[in-house]
């Protein structure tokens, strides 16, 4: 009890005290064993990645909002969205802007020309989606498949699945997609078909990887294969777009339609 | 023993009639259907997307509910003079929080689940089987609202404000999650104003990310080899919602009314 | 000599209040020395602020007394015994709206310690006591003020305590509604409970008590007997404003 003047009933006396309703070797106890245990969930769980390609400017706030809440796999989730929002839109833009002032692709110096052409933006993004959410193969194989196979930029190619690697480096999907790329660097059809044949089941492979390799079927004279794959496209897959091309290729393939 | 299961019981028929919930549910059942539409923009990746989608706002609006009850039980009954009824009874406070608290996560369990079996309907309607383990996202989802829950308990018997409560809680769900990054800076490049702060922090604030499991589905997340197992983590929350409820309990029992 | 069901020994409260590393104390109750006897109905009168709701709260231990002893049916307001066997109605109860008497009454029996089979069978007479068997299954939140007092009655009779505290039971009701329930509290007089009432209304008290305690900031200043009482002039009004003016 503090001490104060206590003169008659209601008198009000004061004293400087800090005392608590709770005893503190309670709350001494109680932080001491949330100490413990965040010091034994420090063993099971690695201490987090970081950003390596930090925030973009316009999904800043909601990538910053949606990491703060715990979902990082919505963040890379949005990411993705936005990413095939930026492919599947028209050539220009600021990203677009910003790449004429790189230089053109040389061997010597690759790195000189990431982002240099169309869709200068789509490794940075790739990799920002990487960032949120390292297992999100989906993102890395899209994003390679199309600077490699679309655009013919194997470097940049090859520089997504180099980071993919770093941070999941157990994805056998990324090791297959490195080959293919390498092959496809050296124009080898066959290469490329043998790295990427064993991945065309796994559930993320891009369809756009199963449209190239029904393709190089078609250029090989694997006329049974190709058209088990088109035929897989078009059954199955979510992309409108893709499932109309499988359909013609299927037509010609069929004889239905003049090449 | 009876006391705590009559409480329980008792507070999570009470939650279940509460308008509260009933709008959340109708709420999460019209966010569950607009994610549909994000789902479509991501093509290929659309179950995905609905997958994440739907797991993140059960947890939100799980984390939701949560706060509310756990800012109200024991203010509001003090405030109504509810909280005599029960206590001029042979009822010990221990048993009135613990009570109150199961009869909150019950419900909140209740809503999550039912969120959670609209959410797979519209997932097998879309042609989501699986492999992700979908009852361990669930799970990791409700023993994060748990421990914070537990923290938000105890935080508004001390403060008497539930808006005081509320805001804490929130921040400490946000730091939870960057548990990680707060341990990183302690080891790389921390100022030395800044270590101290960020130290306690590491130890005080519940591990969230620990819990995030939805963030590990993936089969070849490179986290997966660092999981400890389930029995871990559920251990993880229930000690940690006990040491909270413990310190809830220390407070109540001295508390007059 | 009678046991006595409630007994203050020389019990002080002092409020304290920390804001701020600053404490500041002030004075509920000063030395009270009470003492209320098995079967007798006892009523606490005073001004607003003399302690009457601070004394039921030490008696249930929803208050500590700074120091003395608060003794309940012989034990302490801690003992879950003794709890057992109190019935309380605080002033102004408060009922979830979404609640029926049935469901609230069957939720406060269970944590008397009622049993299941019991419990039915109890909850029935007790609606039917308070006059509420007709809207047992009704929710509370369409109840009038009246309604919701009885059902705080219903609450404190349910588990047919020795001991039932009511503080300020006819607060806010009709004349009517405050006949009835004086009406109530007579029958359990009549069944041999011990009561303890607060109350503004000084002709409530005369008409329910057998002896009024006049409390005087904090202070127990003149306990008066129903015979007393009677046979002053003024009745108990007078000898009340007499002692606290």
């Amino acid at each position: 009890m503090p001490s104060a003047r206590q003169e008659g009933a209601g008198e009000r006396a004061t004293a400087f005290s800090l005392r608590t309703d709770l005893p503190r070797r309670w709350l001494l106890a109680g932080l001491c064993c949330c100490g413990l245990l965040n010091a034994l969930s420090l063993r099971v769980q690695p201490v987090g990645w970081t950003l390596g390609q930090g925030l973009a400017p316009e999904s800043a706030l909601e990538t910053s909002a949606l990491v703060s809440l715990g979902m990082r796999r919505l963040a890379a989730d949005l990411g993705l969205v936005r990413m095939l929002i930026y492919y599947g839109g028209p050539e220009g833009g600021p990203e677009e802007e910003e790449a004429q002032l790189h230089s053109r692709y040389h061997p010597e110096h690759p790195e000189l020309a990431w982002g240099g052409g169309r869709y200068s933006g789509l490794g940075t993004r790739a990799l920002r989606i990487l960032d949120a959410d390292p297992s999100f193969s989906y993102a890395a194989l899209f994003a390679a498949g199309s600077l490699a196979f679309n655009l013919n930029r194997p470097e940049d190619a090859l520089r997504v699945l180099d980071y993919a690697l770093s941070r999941d480096p157990r994805n056998p999907q990324f090791q297959a997609y490195v080959a293919a790329v390498g092959f496809h660097r050296h124009g080898d059809a066959a290469g490329v078909i043998s790295r990427l044949e064993p991945v065309l089941g796994t559930p993320d492979c891009p369809v756009m990887i199963k449209h190239l390799v029904a393709y190089l079927y078609v250029k090989a004279g694997q006329r049974q294969k190709a058209l088990a794959l088109y035929l897989q496209i078009r059954d199955t897959s979510k992309d409108a777009g893709y499932r109309r091309m499988a359909e013609v290729a299927l037509e010609r393939l069929e004889g239905r339609r003049p090449h | 023993m009876r006391n705590i299961a009559i409480l329980a019981l008792t507070g999570w028929q009470e939650n279940l009639r509460r308008r509260f919930y009933l709008l959340s549910l109708a709420f999460a059942g019209v966010f569950l259907y607009l994610s549909l539409i994000l789902g479509v923009l991501a093509v290929e990746q659309e179950n995905r997307v609905l997958l994440d989608f739907g797991l993140g706002f059960i947890e939100l609006m799980g984390l939701a509910g949560a706060l509310y009850g756990a800012t109200t039980i024991v203010l509001r009954e003090m405030e109504t003079k509810t909280v005599y009824l029960v206590l001029t009874r042979p009822v010990g406070r221990g048993e009135y929080i613990l009570g109150r608290f199961l009869g909150l996560m019950l419900s909140v369990l209740a809503s999550m689940a039912l969120m959670s079996a609209f959410h797979l309907c519209i997932l097998w309607a879309k042609g989501w089987r699986g492999p992700e383990p979908y009852a361990a996202a669930f799970l990791g989802a409700y023993l994060k609202v748990l421990v914070t829950a537990a923290l938000t308990t105890f935080l508004a018997i001390f403060s008497s404000s539930a808006l005081t409560a509320g805001v804490i809680s929130g921040v400490a769900w946000t730091l939870g999650h960057f548990l990680p990054e707060i341990r990183y800076l302690i080891t790389h490049g921390a100022s030395r104003v800044s270590i101290v702060p960020l130290f306690a922090l590491s130890y005080i604030v519940p591990d969230l990310q620990l819990f995030n499991l939805r963030d590990r589905l993936a089969a070849t997340s490179p986290l997966a080899a660092s999981e400890a197992g389930l029995a871990w983590w559920v251990g993880y929350a229930v000690l940690y919602t006990a040491v909270w409820l413990a310190l809830a309990w220390g407070l109540l029992r001295r508390k007059e009314f | 000599m009678k046991a006595l069901a409630l007994e203050f020994r020389s019990v002080t409260k002092t409020y304290s209040r920390s804001h701020l590393g600053r404490t500041t104390l002030s004075r509920g109750i000063v030395d009270l020395g009470w003492e209320v006897p098995e079967g007798e109905s006892c009523g606490l009168l005073g001004l607003n602020g003399s302690g009457k709701t601070t004394t039921f709260k030490l008696a249930l231990g929803l208050l500590r007394p700074t120091s003395g002893e608060v003794r309940i049916l012989g034990r302490s307001p801690a003992d879950a015994v003794a709890l057992a066997e109190v019935g309380f109605l605080p002033e102004l109860p408060y009922f979830y709206p979404f609640l029926t008497p049935r469901e609230a009454l069957r939720f406060y029996g269970r944590l008397s310690g009622l049993h299941e089979d019991a419990l039915a069978d109890r909850i029935a007479r007790t609606l039917d006591l308070v006059g509420l068997s007709e809207h047992g299954s009704r929710r509370m939140g369409e109840f009038s003020k009246g309604m919701v007092q009885r059902v705080g009655l219903a609450q404190a009779v349910l588990h047919d305590p020795r001991l039932i505290v009511l503080d300020e039971p006819v607060s806010g009701l009709d004349p009517l509604a405050i006949k009835e329930f004086r009406e109530l509290l007579g029958e359990l007089r009549g069944r041999g409970k011990t009561l303890v009432v607060s109350s503004h209304s000084i002709s409530e008290l005369e008409k329910v008590c057998d002896r009024v305690g006049i409390l005087k900031e904090g202070r127990l200043v003149r306990s008066i007997a129903h015979q007393e009482w009677e046979a002053a002039s003024e009745g108990l009004e007078g000898l009340f404003v007499e002692t606290v003016r």
